[in-house]
C-alpha cells in the first residue's frame, strides 16, 4: 500500500474530532502514519446515547456494497480518555465474534499495545470467512466504545499490520481481506452469540487454526501458539458494565423495491432498559439453537443447519421455485421473472415455531439502479439441503435479540435469538 | 513460506497426506494397504469406527489425525480424519482408488488448497467472481459442471463439500452422500 493510499485512509476514517495536527497532514501526504499521538477528545458516535448505537446500511467505504450493515467505532488506549480515533464503515456482524480493524485506517498514533503469547511473542489471529477471504494480523488491547457503552481492555485483531505480515499457511488459502475494498469496511465489529472468536478450543491445542504467535522476534514466520480466554478476541458486549446480556438489533422496514440506506440501531442489554424490552408492541419468540444453528422448515423440508447473521448480505436458500440468474452481474443470486413470495417456519432446539414470509426479487432488475445498497428481496442459493442463512435482510422491519452466550436475561441463559 | 511453518504445513498435508485425501487423487487410506478396513456397511451414514491400526496407517505418520474408513465395495469408499484443529474431513473415493468427494465441517475451515488440489484454482476464481457480484460474507455455492462446491457457516461452525462430477462413479447419488 502506498503511502498517499494510506493517509486517504486515514483522513477517511478519522472524521470525528481530529487533531489539528492531523487535518493538515491529510493534506499534505506525508506525516500520516508516522507521527506522534493522535490526541482527541473522544466524542461519541453520531447518534449516540446511552445504550445505543447508530447503525446504517449503505454503499460502504468502496460505493457499490449492498446489504452492509456499519457502524462508527471508537477505539481508545487502554484507560485512556484522550489517545483515540474513531472509524467508521466497520461492519457490524452478528456471525462472527470480535472487534478487527483494518492497519491501513489506523493512525500510527494510536499505538495499541500487542498482546504476548506464551513464549512472549506477539500473539497473531486468523479470521476465517466463509465466502474464502480471511483476515490475518496481530492481537492489541483497546478501549471499545459503542454508543455511549465503553468495553475496557479488550483484545482486539489489528488486520494486515505490515510488521506481521508472514502469513500461517493454516490460515492462508483463501483471498486475505487486507483493505477497505476487499474487506468490504475498515473493519468488523463481531457481535455474534458467543464471547471469544475462539473460546475452549483453543485454550490447550496450538494447532487450533485460530491464534499463532511469531516464531521469532524478527517476526519472519508464525507458529502455531494456544491462546488463554483473557487473550482472546472477544465480544464487547459482555465486557460493558451495565447492559451487557445481549443486544438488539433494530431496523425499520425496508421497502420492497430497494433504497439507498438504512438508518438503524444496535440497542444493549436485553430487558435491562426501557428501550430494550421484548415483547414490547407484538408477542414475540425466542429461538435457542443447537451450536448456534436452528431449523429452517421451508417446502416440507427440514434445514436443520439454519442461522441468522447480519454479516450475510441476501437470503441463501435452495430452491426450485425461483431461477438463478444468468452468470453476469447477478451469479449466485435469484432471478425470478415476478416477485415470489415464501411461507416458511424457524424452529428452536427449544421446539418453539415460528412462521416467517419473504420476497424474492430479480437481482439483475435489483442492481441495475446501481444506487440501491438496501435490496430486502435479494436472495442466492446455496448448494446445500440443510441450510437457510438468514442474512441481513431479515433484519429489515424486525427487531431481532441475540443471547450471548452464558449471560443470563428475562429472555432466559444465551445463546438464543429472538424477535 | 517461513521455515517452521512451512514443516507445520508439509504435516498437515500429510495427514490428508501421503496419503493423498486430495480431490481427483487417490485416497488417504488406499485400500490396497489398508488396514482400517473394518467392515462393509450399508450406507456411508453406518461408517464405522477401526478398531485398530496399524504401523501403516496414516494415523501413526500424522500425529493427532485420527481416522477411520468403511467401505461400499460396490460403490465406494467413505474415509474420515479428524485434523488436530478439531475439525472432520470425509473422503469419499471409488474403488479404483480416486476421491471423488470431500466434505468438512468443524471450528476453523480446513487447507481447502491441500483438500482441493488441483480444482482449488477454479474454486478461487469462482469465489472471487461470486464476491465481486456481490456475494460478501456469504456462503459459496459452485457449480462449474466440473467442480461443486459448497462452503457455509460461520466463525466456530464451519461445513461444507465439493466434488468432480466426472468422477463420481455412475451408481453413486452424490448429493445423497454428502449430505
Amino acid at each position: 500500500m502506498s503511502k498517499m493510499r494510506f493517509n486517504n485512509l486515514l483522513c477517511r476514517a478519522i472524521f470525528v474530532s481530529l487533531a489539528a495536527s492531523l487535518v493538515a497532514a491529510c493534506g499534505g501526504g506525508d506525516a500520516a502514519g508516522g507521527g506522534g499521538p493522535i490526541v482527541t477528545t473522544p466524542a461519541p458516535s453520531p447518534g449516540a446515547s446511552g445504550n445505543v448505537l447508530a447503525v446504517v446500511v449503505d454503499a460502504g467505504p468502496a460505493g457499490n456494497s449492498v446489504n452492509r450493515l456499519y457502524t462508527t467505532v471508537t477505539v481508545c488506549q487502554p484507560g485512556s480518555s484522550t489517545v483515540c480515533q474513531t472509524i467508521d464503515h466497520v461492519l457490524v456482524d452478528t456471525g462472527s465474534t470480535g472487534l478487527r480493524l483494518l492497519s491501513g485506517v489506523m493512525s500510527a498514533g494510536l499505538n495499541l499495545p500487542r498482546l504476548a503469547g506464551n513464549s512472549g511473542l506477539p500473539l497473531l489471529n486468523c479470521a476465517q470467512f466463509v465466502d474464502n477471504t480471511f483476515a490475518w494480523g496481530p492481537v492489541a488491547v483497546a478501549d471499545v466504545l459503542l454508543g455511549g457503552k465503553r468495553a475496557a481492555s479488550v483484545p482486539i485483531q489489528v488486520i494486515a499490520d505490515p510488521a506481521f505480515n508472514r502469513l500461517s499457511s493454516a490460515c492462508s488459502s483463501g483471498d486475505e481481506a487486507s483493505t477497505p475494498a476487499t474487506l468490504d469496511a475498515n473493519g468488523i465489529l463481531g457481535l455474534g452469540l458467543y464471547k471469544e472468536d475462539c473460546g475452549a478450543a483453543c485454550v490447550n491445542n496450538p494447532a487450533n487454526g485460530t491464534y499463532f504467535t511469531c516464531a521469532s522476534t524478527a517476526c519472519f514466520s508464525a507458529a502455531r501458539s494456544v491462546a488463554s480466554i483473557a487473550k482472546q478476541v472477544k465480544n464487547p458486549v459482555p465486557l460493558f458494565a451495565t447492559d451487557n446480556n445481549g443486544f438488539l438489533v433494530d431496523l425499520p422496514a425496508a421497502p420492497l423495491a430497494g433504497a439507498p440506506t438504512l438508518a438503524g440501531a444496535v440497542v444493549f442489554g436485553i430487558g435491562t432498559q426501557a428501550n430494550n424490552q421484548f415483547n414490547q408492541s407484538k408477542p414475540g419468540t425466542v429461538l435457542t439453537t443447537n451450536g448456534g444453528d436452528f431449523t429452517t422448515v421451508l417446502g416440507g423440508k427440514s434445514l436443520d443447519r439454519s442461522f441468522i447473521d447480519t454479516g450475510s448480505n441476501a437470503l441463501f436458500f435452495d430452491s426450485s421455485l425461483v431461477p438463478l440468474c444468468f452468470g453476469g452481474a447477478g451469479v449466485g443470486f435469484y432471478c425470478p421473472t415476478a416477485l415470489t413470495t415464501f411461507s416458511v417456519a424457524m424452529v428452536g432446539a427449544n421446539g418453539v415455531s415460528v412462521p416467517v414470509s419473504f420476497s424474492v426479487n430479480n437481482a439483475v432488475t435489483s442492481f441495475s439502479s446501481g444506487t440501491l445498497a438496501v435490496i430486502p428481496t435479494l436472495a442466492g442459493n446455496v448448494l446445500d439441503a440443510r441450510t437457510f442463512d438468514w442474512g441481513l435482510p431479515f433484519f429489515y422491519g424486525r427487531r431481532v435479540f441475540i443471547g450471548i452466550e452464558g449471560q443470563p436475561s428475562t429472555l432466559g441463559p444465551g445463546p438464543f435469538y429472538a424477535f | 513460506m517461513p521455515a517452521r511453518e512451512l514443516l507445520l504445513g508439509l504435516a498437515l498435508a500429510l495427514g490428508f497426506g501421503d496419503a493423498m485425501a486430495t480431490l481427483g487423487q487417490a485416497p488417504a487410506n488406499p485400500l490396497g494397504r489398508a488396514p482400517l478396513l473394518v467392515k462393509p456397511s450399508s450406507s456411508a451414514a453406518e461408517a464405522a469406527p477401526a478398531s485398530s491400526t496399524s504401523a501403516s496407517a496414516p494415523a501413526s505418520v500424522v500425529p493427532g489425525a485420527k481416522l477411520r474408513a468403511a467401505v461400499r465395495p460396490d460403490a465406494y469408499t467413505v474415509h474420515e480424519s479428524w485434523l488436530d484443529s478439531g475439525t472432520t474431513v470425509t473422503e469419499y473415493a471409488t474403488p479404483a482408488g480416486v476421491v471423488f468427494a470431500v466434505s468438512w465441517r468443524g471450528p476453523v475451515l480446513p487447507d481447502l488448497n491441500a483438500l482441493l488440489g488441483g480444482y482449488f484454482k477454479a474454486f478461487q476464481e469462482e469465489a472471487q467472481q461470486a464476491r465481486t457480484a456481490g456475494r460478501r460474507g456469504s456462503p459459496i455455492a459452485i457449480d462449474t459442471g466440473a467442480l461443486v462446491v459448497r462452503s457455509n457457516g460461520r466463525m466456530r461452525n464451519f461445513f461444507g463439500s465439493a466434488y468432480a462430477p466426472a468422477l463420481v462413479p455412475a451408481d453413486v447419488n452424490v448429493k445423497d452422500a454428502l449430505q
